[in-house]
């Protein structure tokens, strides 16, 4: 540990006091906003208790599913694709106690985050129901064997379902519903418009609301179980504090009875099958029509794209991101024509922070994936910039589709004035040609071709930069288009004349400011890839 | 080659090396582990930069005129790393296409390599399913599409079955025949000895001998084979002693 500290580079060291910041940032917002949500429901008259009883039961149940689904995608890089397991197996080990290990190892991977999360939560629980520091320690511990007995469900349904069928298959089927389960869930809630339920007047009949509150949800399960324990210490139910906490850690420890038994009995059948590679058989056409280079390079890319599930499941997130987006546009309520066109001006910067982050995922680590198979593109006769090139191409599809589909639909949601709506497409469109170049360019400056996950390479010093120089882009961007539109209503209600002055102005700072944002990144990007030795 | 160096840091991984290898020679580069073999042939193909002296390809600069030396090279690295997810077929395509090769060409050559080394059965599946030697051969097959002038090989023969090492010689004997030069990295003295015609060794980054195979095993008094000559040029006869203690 002391030697990997004293190894990091001053990047590693910003990047590290940057990535503790913005997480805690994070945490202090989530404990604020959990806070506030927490006090109100608390001060309802009569049935405060019972909608943060709710609440909590609903956290748990969420967060249970969420690392059992978690737990099953894990389980396939910390179990059946891990390296080190075939030499485990051949030391003189049991198998039930490299499986424990493993177990313990995906566990912790699964559930980390969730705890991470739950934390800012649970202490402002403890603080709005005076439960004080005890009440806090007591949970966190409970955490422990809700969080575990979530894994194991996870790890149990993995073991059972690569018996069946090949690991590769389920993990990529995994992947997709895990995909669509967290699209689902963020999207359900956003459409379901949370800030209605906490009005009871909303609900048809009160009894019914009532009723609804006080019903426990799915009673056999763990996230049931640790919502009975956590009820019965606040109101000091020692009985059923005990009879709570005794099922969530006798489950607990069945589960892992049965993860062992399910390990000696099956899994080594499992695993030893996989070992063996599934063949996949393509289909392939025979035709051998003339490619360039490039069309070479995005052809190979489209393949790759498709027929990975960890690349074309991000398009799902897509798709979601782009409803709730627009959903959220549709909903605000404008009553005058500035007000939507004021909106439509700050929709610009917006789209263009999605669009940054979308570019982070999708362009940014293009040259990266390359990974091991780099040596190819190094050594075939094309040049750094034809490869940079190709990248950008490809990565401005998803780049450029979502720009012109979030700037066209919001712009007609907000039914703005037609100079207001082009313009802003406009800026937009030039916005994600900048951000798309800036990506691909800190993508070649900063690639990390041993990387083990999108996420990872996306969190990289690299990224991070990228980030900080497309934020600044953006807020420069949405600055120098703020002169224009506040002429344009000056203008329009015949306050002034056209200022040509301050349109030439701004029109040649945008000029250089978009054409240096694809520009220079690119040039940089080219030269550092030519100076890249592996 | 001509004087080329190439340090990493206080390191000199490959210093002040000059050879020529000539049309049609198979030539043998030996040395132990770390010996700076692998930095010599990435140096060649223009995967490391010099930090001195030149290389040059069928005439061209390997730092001055990249494209037109790549275009002539062939190069196959020790680890066969290829996309997983293309296909045997796909990836010989990819490879021809890159390398600007002539779809009719391409139509005509890919499915006669890959009969060749025995992949036409696995060409449509996708590479994740391919084993070590799979790989290993098919990189050989795509190496052989764009009909390099030169071709820098490092352990061609690792993770090779007999019966696909002994077509491996014989398609480098033919290539040889053809009058394209091979640059061979290998720890298998047996096949330096039996296809090359000239063999250096390399030694913590120096060459320490360069010279005919023949020429090579007169030299030690001997009279013994590469693999004697090999460990007494490079210190290796002394580990014979450690052995003992086994």
């Amino acid at each position: 540990m002391r030697n990997r500290l004293r190894g990091l580079s001053f990047f590693d060291e910003v990047k590290i006091a940057l990535f503790i910041f913005l997480n805690l940032v994070f945490l202090a917002g989530l404990f604020a906003a959990s806070y506030r949500m927490l006090s109100y429901l608390n001060g309802v008259q009569l049935i405060g208790h019972l909608l943060v009883n709710k609440l909590l039961t609903m956290v748990f149940l969420t967060s249970f599913t969420m690392v059992i689904f978690s737990a099953l995608i894990t389980s396939f890089s910390t179990i059946y694709f891990s390296k080190d397991l075939p030499w485990l197996l051949s030391t003189p080990l049991e198998i039930s106690k490299i499986f424990a290990i493993k177990a313990l190892d995906t566990s912790f991977y699964a559930s980390w985050m969730v705890f991470a999360v739950m934390l800012p939560f649970l202490l402002a629980l403890a603080i709005v129901k005076g439960g004080g520091l005890v009440f806090f320690a007591a949970v966190l511990a409970l955490l422990v064997p809700f969080l575990l007995s979530a894994s194991l469900c996870g790890i149990i349904a993995s073991i059972l379902m690569v018996r069946v069928f090949p690991a590769r298959r389920v993990r990529d089927a995994m992947l997709v519903l895990g995909v669509l389960f967290l699209m689902g869930v963020f999207m359900l809630f956003r459409f379901l418009e949370p800030e209605r339920l906490v009005r009871p007047e909303g609900m048809d009949a009160v009894a019914q609301y009532l009723s609804f509150l006080d019903a426990p949800t799915a009673v056999y399960l763990p996230s049931w179980w640790l919502s009975g324990a956590v009820f019965s210490l606040l109101g000091s139910q020692w009985k059923n504090f005990v009879y709570y906490t005794s099922l969530l850690v006798g489950g607990t420890a069945s589960l892992f009875f049965v993860t062992g038994l399910l390990a000696k009995k099956i899994f080594l059948f499992g695993w030893a099958q996989n070992q063996a590679g599934q063949r996949r058989r393509v289909a392939a056409s025979r035709k051998y029509g003339y490619r360039r280079p490039v069309t070479a390079l995005i052809w190979k890319d489209v393949k790759i794209f498709l027929r990975d599930a960890n690349q074309w499941s991000q398009l799902l997130f897509l798709a979601s991101l782009s409803s709730v987006y627009l959903f959220s546009i549709y909903k605000i309520p404008l009553d005058t024509m500035y007000l939507q066109n004021l909106v439509a001006f700050f929709n610009v910067g917006l789209i263009g922070f999605v669009v940054s982050a979308v570019a982070l995922r999708f362009v940014f680590p293009s040259i990266s994936i390359e990974g091991d198979n780099f040596w190819l593109i190094k050594a075939a006769p094309f040049t750094a910039g034809q490869f940079l090139a190709e990248k950008m191409i490809f990565g401005s599809v998803p780049v450029m589709s979502l720009a012109l589909l979030l700037s066209a639909a919001s712009g007609l949601l907000l039914k703005t004035d037609a100079p207001v709506f082009w313009a802003s497409v406009g800026a937009v469109m030039v916005m994600a040609a900048g951000l798309n170049s800036m990506a691909a360019g800190f993508g070649a400056m900063f690639p990390i071709f041993k990387m083990t996950s999108i996420a990872q390479i996306e969190s990289s010093h690299g990224g991070v930069f990228y980030i900080l120089a497309a934020l600044s882009y953006i807020g420069i961007n949405v600055s120098l288009w703020a002169l224009p539109l506040q002429n344009y209503f000056q203008i329009k209600f015949g306050h002034a004349a056209v200022p040509w002055g301050s349109f030439i102005w701004v029109g040649l700072s945008l000029l250089v400011l978009n054409s240096a944002a694809v520009l220079v990144p690119f040039k940089l990007g080219v030269m550092s890839l030519k100076r890249m030795e592996i | 080659m001509e004087g080329l160096t190439k340090k990493f840091g206080g390191l000199t991984a490959v210093d002040n090396l000059s050879l020529e290898v000539a049309r049609g020679e198979i030539f043998a580069f030996l040395g132990p582990n770390g010996a700076g073999k692998t930095t010599t042939v990435k140096l060649m193909a223009g995967l490391l930069i010099p930090s001195s002296g030149t290389a040059c390809i069928n005439g061209y600069d390997i730092t001055k005129e990249p494209l037109k030396a790549k275009q002539s090279l062939g190069y196959v690295s020790d680890q066969p790393f290829v996309y997983p997810q293309l296909t045997g077929f796909e990836f010989m395509r990819f490879v021809g296409d890159i390398y600007s090769v002539e779809p009719g060409y391409q139509a005509g050559k890919i499915p006669e390599l890959l009969e060749m080394f025995e992949l036409s059965k696995w060409a449509d599946e996708t590479l994740e399913t391919y084993s070590h030697g799979m790989r290993q051969k098919l990189v050989l097959a795509s190496v052989l599409l764009h009909r390099p002038s030169v071709l820098f090989l490092d352990e061609p023969l690792v993770g090779l079955d007999p019966k696909s090492a002994r077509l491996v010689k014989e398609v480098f004997a033919e290539l040889s025949g053809r009058g394209v030069a091979i640059f061979m990295c290998t720890h298998v003295l047996e096949i330096a000895e039996k296809l090359a015609t000239r063999a250096a060794i390399i030694h913590k980054g120096k060459l320490i001998a360069l010279e005919n195979i023949e020429t090579l095993k007169h030299k030690i008094k001997s009279g013994g084979n590469l693999e004697d000559v090999f460990l007494e040029i490079t210190g290796g006869t002394q580990y014979l002693e450690l052995l003992k203690y086994l």
